[in-house]
């Protein structure tokens, strides 16, 4: 049965908390770059860097990343894989956002295209869900919340942007 | 039987005298609320102070067991417009009169309570009196009057106790400690052990707590040296969350300057603005103090603006688990828009306890 487990008022707050706690952990604004995984990740990004350009008064880049052709799970994958960030990233802090962390598979896939666009300072990791069952040594710096969940189920992020409405359901 | 507020520019308000019959002094302040005399009757932060209400009636329903926000009171006379001989509620346990002559705190009722305002918005804070007479002698007296600058020695617990749960070891600094910050944080299981406001630094890392709340409370942030010490002893090791006077002493201790408000502002209907979201919350706020204007905020970054003024009322530190707000988010008396306040000091302590685990 679905369950809402996050309203829109209570991402809002995850969002604006992490936004904070990136602000606390990147002394000085200037060489931070944000990264969103599409689909919804992307969406999450652009929300993160427009909450810091309302406290801070500037706009950090954004740029969104498709990794599919990075996928494990894709056959021919070393055919065609093309690096999809258009900003220049060498030296850059990476904040990394996607929505749901699960296996570590789609951010493992993400960090290989990052990887081959440049050589970042460092990247980090922010994630609105972090559901667990980890299948790679990977873990998020920045939470919105913590959902224990069993295999059999499914979490479902829905953005405004996409889906009409903010929520996060676990069905 | 008369009785007259006397105010240190010599303008005098007659009026019945009810609750205790004795003369008193005290900085004067207004509460402009509709509802909520017992809270800030029993609030410290009132602390040898003359309060009153600038809302015509008070008084009505009486006194109950559930309303307290200290069990005993620090101010030293309330001035009402209108008073209720009797209480008609069926929570009511005495009536104010009764409560007020067993505190031995003197009242003052039938003044033109919204003259007195008015007079106060044109003139500013201002030391009064509650006398039987309004001879020279008194007007003497109340232009004499040092206000002192003890206030929250007065009031912030002598001794260390617990308030016991289950959850988080939160660390409570007491500067005039309201009963339903413990009840916010007792709602969300933290397990608070309330310190004296001087309580050295060294006992607050003995206890090793996952957050330290700062409290609000009456009198000058400047005056609380030893409380600003510990803020910068102990801010980026534990998460501070700071109210109302915790917020002008978390300031102080990061080099950004307060200034005292023209008129002091007890109320509870500020709207304030979230700047990151935009989002409108109103809450209660009694507040002598803010954040100097124009100065720089150095390490602060401000989150909440006022409405009708765009004042910081609310900053997070650039770099370390820390955030304050100039206003009262437990509301009491007062709308319950801040709850989500002391969620984010529990989140912010979450955030704190994952890195730690992270960095083992």
């Amino acid at each position: 049965m679905a369950k809402v487990i996050m309203d829109s008022t209570a991402m809002q707050r995850a969002l604006t908390r992490i936004t904070y706690e990136i602000i606390e952990q990147n002394r000085g604004l200037e060489n931070l770059v944000i990264v969103g995984i599409e689909t919804r990740g992307a969406y999450l990004a652009q929300r993160i860097a427009q909450r810091i350009a309302q406290l801070e008064g500037s706009q950090l880049p954004v740029a969104d990343l498709n990794i599919t052709n990075y996928r494990d799970d894709r056959p021919n994958k070393s055919a065609s894989i093309t690096a999809k960030i258009d900003l220049p990233i060498t030296g850059k802090n990476i904040v990394l956002v996607d929505d749901v962390l699960y296996t570590g598979r789609t951010i493992r896939a993400a960090l290989d295209a990052i990887m081959d666009s440049g050589r970042p300072q460092k990247i980090s990791l922010a994630v609105l869900i972090d559901r667990g069952h980890r299948e790679l040594p990977i873990r998020p710096d920045f939470v919105g919340k913590n959902i224990p969940t069993s295999h059999e189920e499914s979490i479902k992020v829905m953005v405004n942007e996409v889906d009409s409405l903010d929520q996060v359901v676990l069905d | 039987m008369k009785r007259y507020l006397i105010l240190e520019d010599g303008t005098v308000f007659a009026g019945d005298a009810f609750g205790a019959t004795i003369n008193t002094t005290g900085g004067l302040a207004l509460y402009t609320g509709a509802t909520g005399y017992q809270e800030a009757i029993t609030n410290y932060s009132y602390t040898g102070q003359i309060l009153a209400f600038t809302y015509p009636q008070q008084g009505n329903t009486g006194i109950n067991r559930d309303d307290y926000e200290n069990i005993t009171t620090a101010l030293k006379g309330v001035v009402i417009g209108e008073g209720y001989p009797l209480t008609s509620h069926w929570h009511a346990q005495m009536t104010l009169d009764a409560f007020l002559k067993a505190q031995r705190i003197p009242g003052l009722m039938n003044v033109d309570v919204r003259r007195l305002h008015r007079h106060i918005a044109e003139h500013g804070n201002m030391k009064a009196s509650l006398m039987d007479t309004h001879d020279e002698h008194a007007h003497d007296q109340i232009k004499a009057l040092v206000i002192p600058n003890n206030q929250v020695s007065q009031v912030s617990t002598k001794q260390p106790y617990p308030s016991p749960n289950v959850g988080k070891n939160v660390v409570v600094l007491d500067l005039g400690l309201k009963n339903t910050v413990l009840r916010e944080l007792s709602k969300r299981r933290c397990n608070i052990t309330v310190l004296p406001f001087d309580t050295p630094s060294s006992l607050i890392e003995t206890l090793a707590p996952d957050g330290v709340l700062i409290s609000d409370g009456p009198g000058k942030p400047e005056a609380l040296v030893k409380t600003i010490q510990i803020v910068k002893e102990i801010q980026g090791h534990y998460p501070i969350f700071a109210i109302g006077l915790g917020f002008s002493v978390v300031a102080l201790a990061n080099d950004v300057s307060v200034e005292t408000r023209p008129i002091a502002q007890h109320q509870i209907n500020l709207a304030v603005q979230e700047k990151i979201t935009g989002i409108t919350n109103f809450v209660a706020q009694n507040s002598a103090f803010s954040l100097s204007k124009n100065d720089n905020l150095k390490d602060l970054l401000a989150t909440f603006v006022t409405v009708n003024g765009d004042e910081v009322v609310g900053f997070r530190h650039r770099y370390l688990p820390i955030y304050a707000v100039n206003f009262d988010p437990e509301a009491a008396a007062g709308p319950k828009d801040g709850g989500h306040f002391f969620d984010d000091f529990i989140e912010l302590m979450d955030a704190a306890i994952a890195r730690h685990r992270r960095e083992i």
